[in-house]
């Protein structure tokens, strides 16, 4: 291990901020990853809905989904500026 | 009257005692050293909880012979058998963990106690710990005075060890100057009588200090210092160990029946391994005798011996109770029966557990679950639907809401009165009196939870002022004025159902997005009933006076949409402790949520 990355990670052992903000976007990048595969098994659902009324369900559902991942993508670009 | 001049009496006693022995005064320092080093580290095992204490719990208590070693271990950190049984006893009354765990810990705790005897026996006596305690004492002093709640509990806890072996000092150093002045020994008593007197003195010094661990300290001492005899010191040991139920007797007054069952499970454990150690003293003595042989102690090496002889008789009542356990719950079960539990009373709000941040914030979860379970009840009840075919059937609605028509049956007022208002007063009261001073974390859950109780009343009277015109015009000869009723009772019956699911939610569900999706609902259902609503008016079918009814009705099943959803957000979400705090702060606020709401409207509008 270089020596820049040992100091790198003895830094964040110490930091107690810092160790959440690592801990905080890895569970982002974790869960931005789960909100994408649902979001595509949404719209794949909705292309097969015939139903007007179940379609604007699964419409609505891709919305919340979208603006979860939009917000989420924020959050983990702000930490990421954080750190930089 | 008692209390009243218990405590001037105490003072005087020690005034006087003061005045005509300065090492007696040593030794009074030392003992009050020694409980505040006990407070500071009670304080600084305090600091460690916020779920961490309770999530060690859980795995550590599953299995009996799990809880016993949780009650070593603990009480060997702690040093305190009393802190843990209060901590159980409190962890037993909000139903953290069941009675056979806690008799476990209680029964462990016992024999952690003993790690003290050994620690000061084998070590206290053989170095000068004070040496030991200042670097202790500047290092946690030093430590107190930072930010982070982890460090300043670590200060607390080297403080609290620095002041109990500084106290420990002064007891020693106090003993060995008494022994110049005054002889205790020609007080020493032989036989049964000397053994049932010190064991009283024991009980006594136990329940006066509320510390066993400072009356064996004191008996160490003591015995280092040739003031009492080894067999009384042994009878003291016995005492101190009887003495310290006291503690968890007085936890349990504000206890439930399950933490009352498990302070007399102590008492009895306590008493029974006192009564056979009086009845085998010398056989007792004997196998001390081997056991510090076989350990390499010598003869004369009493301090040691004591500590054997006092791990050797709890680990001996361990032995003789731990067959015994079943009985002895249900036995206990039997002494103390549950009262049959009521949804009118608050279950988990109890005395015991508002001294510990981490329980008490459970505790306030807990039954504000239970409040949000008798809310379920009544708001059924107000739509005339019975609550278990509603949440548990999966009937198509129109089908549950065409069967069962709104009529006036139902005291609403009565029903609130018994189910809803107590537990929420409840509630609030223990918040108020909780709350302060607690750490920023579990305020900040507990300021959710109230909210989230506040939210549920709320809902309760939106229902309460939707009934009057949901019996009104459930009858109505206007057929569209019946259905727009219909529909509005179908609308509640629908979230009641959406929030059941979300409260079974399991992490893979992502119960985030399904609480966004509710209140996504909220604003189209609102914003399409509204248009309903203009329609009518506007085609006649509905007069002026059922337009304004419904649109004030639509006003308030909208309020119980919002505090419901809050409540299930609160509940399922931001207190779901199986999720990420990253999928928390994903939840969308009105603003965030309002492009998607305006686009599905467009998109709707345009198909």
């Amino acid at each position: 291990m270089g020596r820049k990355k040992l100091l790198k990670k003895l830094g964040e052992f110490f930091s107690m901020d810092r160790r959440a903000r690592v801990r905080r976007k890895e569970e982002l990048k974790d869960l931005l990853s789960r909100l994408k595969l649902k979001e595509c098994e949404l719209l794949e659902r909705l292309e097969q809905e015939a139903d007007p009324q179940r379609r604007k369900a699964l419409e609505g559902k891709i919305h919340v989904v979208h603006q979860q991942r939009k917000k989420g993508i924020g959050l983990l670009r702000e930490l990421r500026d954080e750190d930089a | 009257m008692f209390r009243r001049i218990l405590l001037p009496s105490i003072v005087i006693v020690l005034g006087w005692g003061f005045w005509i022995s300065p090492d007696f005064k040593v030794i009074a320092a030392g003992v009050a050293i020694f409980l505040f080093g006990m407070l500071s580290l009670e304080n600084g095992f305090k600091s460690f909880t916020g779920g961490l204490l309770e999530g060690i719990l859980q795995k550590s208590t599953d299995r009996l012979w799990k809880s016993i070693g949780f009650g070593v271990v603990s009480t060997s950190l702690m040093q305190s058998s009393s802190l843990v049984s209060v901590i159980t006893i409190s962890f037993l009354s909000a139903g953290l963990i069941g009675l056979e765990q806690g008799i476990g810990i209680i029964f462990g705790a016992n024999l952690g106690t003993t790690t003290g005897a050994w620690l000061i026996a084998g070590f206290g006596f053989k170095v000068k710990i004070s040496a030991y305690a200042m670097p202790m004492l500047v290092f946690g002093t030093l430590l107190i005075f930072q930010k982070p709640k982890l460090l300043k509990g670590a200060g607390y806890i080297l403080a609290g060890l620095g002041f109990l072996l500084l106290g420990i000092q002064y007891m020693k150093d106090g003993f060995e100057a008494f022994k110049s002045t005054l002889d205790l020994t020609r007080y020493s008593l032989p036989g049964l009588a000397g053994l049932l007197l010190y064991t009283l003195f024991g009980v006594l010094a136990t329940v006066i200090m509320q510390s066993s661990h400072a009356t064996l300290v004191l008996t160490i001492t003591a015995l280092a210092g040739g003031q009492v005899s080894y067999g009384n010191a042994l009878a003291l040991a016995i005492g101190a160990n009887i003495g310290t139920t006291v503690t968890a007797i007085i936890g349990s007054f504000s206890a439930n029946e399950e933490g009352k069952r498990l302070a007399v499970a102590h008492l009895v454990f306590n008493l029974m391994t006192g009564a056979v150690a009086i009845a085998f003293i010398h056989p007792l003595m004997r196998v001390v005798d081997v056991v510090s042989q076989w350990l390499g102690i010598s003869a004369t090496d009493y301090l040691l011996k004591l500590a054997v002889f006092h791990s050797l008789f709890n680990l001996i009542g361990i032995a003789l109770m731990l067959p015994w356990i079943g009985r002895l719950v249900a036995w206990l079960k039997r002494l103390i029966p549950a009262r049959q539990p009521s949804r009118q009373q608050p279950r988990y709000l109890l005395e015991s557990s508002i001294g510990f941040p981490d329980t008490a914030t459970e505790a306030v979860r807990k039954e504000t679950l239970h409040l949000w379970d008798n809310t379920l009840d009544i708001i059924a009840h107000g739509l005339r639907l019975p609550r278990d075919e509603l949440l548990e059937s999966g009937r198509p609605l129109e089908e549950l809401v065409a069967r069962h028509p709104v009529d006036d049956s139902f005291d609403f007022d009565r029903y609130y009165e018994i189910k809803i208002k107590s537990i929420y007063s409840a509630i609030i009261a223990y918040i108020s009196r909780a709350s302060f001073g607690w750490e920023m974390e579990q305020s900040g859950e507990i300021h959710w939870l109230r909210r989230a109780a506040q939210a549920m009343v709320d809902a309760i009277k939106a229902v309460k002022h939707l009934q009057k015109n949901l019996i009104r015009y459930g009858h109505s000869p206007n057929v569209h004025i019946r259905h727009q009723y219909q529909q509005l009772r179908i609308q509640v019956a629908k979230l009641l159902r959406e929030l059941e699911q979300l409260r079974q939610a399991v992490p893979e569900d992502m119960p985030g997005v399904l609480v966004d999706q509710l209140k996504l609902d909220t604003q189209l259902f609102y914003t399409e009933m509204n248009r309903n609503i203009d329609e009518m008016i506007r085609k006649q079918q509905i007069t002026p006076e059922m337009a304004t009814s419904l649109m004030n009705d639509l006003t308030y099943v909208h309020t119980i949409y919002q505090r419901l959803v809050e409540v299930g957000e609160t509940l399922f979400v931001r207190q779901n402790r199986a999720l990420s705090d990253a999928e928390k702060s994903l939840q969308l606020d009105e603003a965030e949520l309002k492009p998607a709401s305006d686009t599905a409207q467009t998109e709707r509008e345009g198909s």
